[in-house]
């Protein structure tokens, strides 16, 4: 996924104050004219934080760009602080040649605008530079750089090689996986207020939690390849532990996550033989859009194996890109579960209606909107026609809505202990 | 085919496995001969499955679909080891026999077996018998299914049978070994051709792959390498980065003019490639490089940025192994690649109905003819095809023929001159 860089941030951002323009003025200082010497690292943060203060107060925005300019956006109210700043920062470069240019010409080192009037100049300004900064990280990507590797694999941690993943392998074996399995739930999410209810609740093994216990340090999904391989192996273990659980601790309609391999494998058989006819209805089997793009054809034989036996189909994993390819009536899944980006609607309007026409044809309500972080992922599908949302910022409305239940409760409570003791005064009045 | 083993060898060899199905199965025969009243019997064909629906798994998840009858009404079910599978029952059931073919013709739906008609119209999938009619005709039946079932046992038997599996343990020391393997006498070509209006052949480009097989023999005799495809792909991962080695090792004057290469999309993203690149310079433009599909798919924001970068430089940029069944499914031209390589197989090649034709045509145009390769080219037929549909790069083992017979015929007439 694109990592957001300052120039995509200034376009995100940019973007964002359609609405609000008004009020709202742009410095651009061009450091990157100024002599090498006089732009090291040291000088732009030096420079950058003659703005801080503002930033802090919430009086304007600022970026740093790849090539050392400078943008602050602000509101105008701000605009005797910015003349101050800009005096400290001009003071800073004054020995170079660029500040008497500025000094004769009334230009070159600022430039300013007005965002109200000169908004689409502003626009096309950013995103020249995104586009730029595109090229130019593919011009580079070629020559890799290094400390940024080293840098991702400090935080990532050790890429996973065949000697880490027969670790693994081998510590699952004597693992007990019980408490590693997480619940989250799908739900329907209405009204002016984002109301949940739960409508699936899909069972997975916590490869976080994984990491942490068995190979703390280990990056497990460094290598694609290596990581399949260690989910295949994850299902037969999920399969055993489902068969083992009481039908009582399994409520509702759940999912659980496997390969088309597994499906076709005699531990599926077996867990198949175990679970109660009725109950395969309840049971969404979510498989990986690579796995169909892997071998279609397998996809389609273990499909019809597995929707005669009664369980219902949602193809996991399709993002915003591989949604063309994705035909979900053809491959004639019950469902399948987009992975909510940003880019959805901050890549431009053309990826916006895009991904809306290809949700339509896919049938919204037959879409799972998934790591929905933000309320902006819930209002675009909602918006589309999509029911059904999981995710961080659901299971926060989930913890929001019982946090109202129990208040209201809480209240009839106390308004009903208020009657019975024959207080009349309301619990607010009493406050 | 084993042909080496002789009928009597082979019945020899099923009568010696005494609980074998092949041998059930005669003897169950021989039982039937002497009662056929009111018995009948199906033979579903699974052997003439394509290659990737003859799979253990999938025939033990078809054979299911019998359980009910089996259960029910005393009727024996035999999976001969050409994984046919032959159902004997007693009384009339043809409505639940039929009900259970049904759902085996829908699990491999895809498979162009389902569709396929002898000359009177039977289905080529199934066949019924009569016992007190037919019996004759179902001896026959039999003994030829049940000696192929035993042929195909007894030729993998020798060899297959005994390999270690791929495992992340022996990967580990594999990728150890690899980590200084010499890929120069691994590597081979294939060409493919460009077939002009007039049937001359033009060369396309030369294919460098690692051949497998040999790799096997060199590093791990006893490890079967296909096992997991996982695991392979990561082997894979390793393979590019000796290729890489090895091809800039050596001037690029010493390959032919256009080379293609397969490679893993994360190798493209590594230092390996870095210095490929460099030692590449400013002729890029020689080099087409071939993804898989399930490489594009399991990270397309990568894949896109890695085709961007490549095509900026020159490079040519290649969808390999499409399935032509992922033609009904979706458009692989919006992978915005230069060129796609489809395999010739029974979708293309049994899509003779002249409807299947004009449709396959269609997409094929949809896609862009000149983008379009066709490999595993074994036949002239299928070049015929192929040009039928508006193909003109084709690939595979009858190319080679004709690649062959083109340098031979340049060399006369080099001679000649």
């Amino acid at each position: 996924m694109a990592s957001q860089n300052q120039e995509s941030l200034f376009y995100d951002y940019i973007r964002r104050l359609e609405h609000h323009r008004q009020g709202r003025e742009m410095l651009h200082l061009h450091l990157s004219k100024l002599r090498p010497f006089n732009r090291r690292e040291h000088h732009i943060r030096v420079a950058a934080d003659a703005f801080e203060t503002m930033v802090k107060e919430l009086l304007g925005q600022i970026f740093v760009l790849k090539n050392a300019d400078i943008i602050f956006i602000f509101k105008t109210e701000a605009m005797g602080q910015v003349e101050q700043a800009l005096e400290n920062v001009k003071f800073l470069f004054g020995d170079d040649p660029l500040l008497s240019e500025e000094e004769s010409h009334g230009q070159g080192f600022t430039s300013w605008f007005d965002v109200a009037t000169d908004y689409e100049d502003i626009v096309n300004m950013a995103r020249t530079m995104v586009e730029n900064e595109k090229n130019a990280g593919m011009e580079g990507g070629l020559g890799q750089d290094v400390k940024a590797a080293l840098l991702a694999k400090q935080e990532e941690g050790e890429r996973m090689t065949p000697r880490t993943l027969d670790r693994v392998i081998e510590a699952l074996k004597a693992a007990d996986l019980t408490n590693m399995v997480r619940r989250q739930y799908i739900c329907e999410v209405e009204g002016a207020q984002n109301v949940p209810t739960q409508k699936l609740s899909e069972l997975f093994i916590s490869i976080s939690d994984l990491r942490e216990t068995l190979l703390p340090g280990v990056n497990l999904t460094s290598s694609p390849w290596l990581f399949q391989h260690l989910t295949e192996t994850l299902d037969r273990r999920v399969l055993s532990l489902l068969s083992k659980t009481e039908e009582r601790d399994i409520t509702g309609d759940i999912s659980i996550n496997l390969n088309v391999g597994t499906l076709l494998s005699s531990e599926f058989m077996k867990f198949d033989e175990n679970v109660i006819a009725a109950m395969r209805g309840n049971i969404v089997l979510e498989l990986q859009q690579l796995d169909v793009f892997s071998d279609l054809n397998a996809y389609l034989f273990a499909r019809e194996y597995v929707k005669t036996r009664g369980y219902r189909i949602c193809i996991d994993g399709v993002n915003y890109k591989t949604l063309p390819f994705i035909e979900r009536e053809r491959l004639e899944a019950d469902m399948i579960k987009l992975i909510w980006h940003p880019d959805i609607i901050h890549g431009g309007h053309d990826v916006t209606d895009r991904v809306k026409r290809q949700i339509i044809l896919t049938n919204p309500s037959r879409v799972i909107m998934t790591r929905c972080d933000t309320e902006e992922s819930i209002e675009f599908g909602r918006d589309v026609g999509i029911k059904l949302f999981q995710g961080r910022h659901v299971e926060a409305l989930i913890a929001e809505e019982n946090r109202r239940r129990s208040m209201r409760t809480l209240k009839k409570r106390a308004a009903a202990h208020d009657k019975q003791a024959g207080n009349k005064k309301s619990l607010t009045k009493r406050k | 085919m084993a042909q080496e083993y002789s009928d009597a060898l082979v019945m020899k060899a099923i009568r010696a496995e005494t609980n074998g199905p092949e041998n059930k199965m005669l003897e169950n025969l021989s039982y039937l001969e002497g009662k056929p009243q009111g018995q009948c019997a199906v033979v579903v064909h699974l052997s003439q499955l394509q290659a990737t629906n003859r799979k253990p798994d999938y025939i033990r998840i078809a054979e299911r679909a019998f359980d009910p009858i089996t259960l029910a009404h005393n009727a024996e079910l035999f999976i001969l080891g050409n994984f046919d599978i032959i159902l004997t029952c007693p009384g009339t059931r043809v409505g639940e026999i039929d009900k259970a073919l049904n759902t085996i013709r829908m699990l491999f739906q895809a498979d162009p077996l389902i569709e396929k008609r002898d000359i009177s119209g039977e289905e080529l999938f199934s066949s019924w018998y009569d016992l007190e009619e037919d019996f004759d005709f179902f001896k026959e039946a039999v003994v030829s299914s049940v000696l192929e079932g035993m042929r195909i046992k007894l030729s993998s038997g020798t060899s297959t049978m005994d390999d270690e599996k791929l495992t992340p343990k022996n990967l580990d020391q594999l990728a150890r070994a690899f980590k200084k393997l010499d890929a120069r006498p691994l590597m081979r070509h294939q060409s493919a051709v460009q077939i002009g209006a007039n049937g001359q052949g033009q060369l396309l480009f030369r294919e460098y792959f690692v051949s497998i097989a040999d790799l096997r023999k060199l590093v791990a005799p006893h490890i079967d390498l296909l096992a997991d495809r996982w695991l392979f792909q990561f082997l894979t991962t390793i393979l590019d980065q000796r290729v890489l080695h090895m091809l800039r090792t050596q001037p690029l004057d010493d390959l032919p003019k256009n080379v293609s290469l397969n490679l893993n999309i994360q190798t493209i993203q590594s230092k390996d490639f870095q210095l490929f690149d460099q030692h590449v310079g400013d002729e890029a433009s020689r080099f087409i490089l071939e993804f898989q599909p399930v490489d594009v798919f399991s990270n397309i924001f990568v894949y896109e940025e890695v085709r961007d970068l490549l095509q900026n430089r020159g490079y040519k940029v290649l969808i390999d192994a499409l399935q032509p069944l992922v033609l009904d499914y979706f458009d692989p031209s919006m992978l915005l690649a230069d060129f796609y390589k489809i395999a010739w197989g029974d979708r293309l090649g049994g899509s003779t109905r002249k409807d299947g034709q004009a449709e396959m045509r269609e997409l094929i145009q949809s896609i862009g003819a000149s983008k379009v390769v066709i490999s595993h080219v074994d036949s002239e037929e299928a070049v015929r095809f192929g040009l039928l549909l508006g193909v003109q790069r084709f690939q595979g083992f009858f190319v080679d023929k004709l690649v062959e017979a083109m340098t031979q015929k340049a060399a006369t007439s080099l001679k000649g001159a």
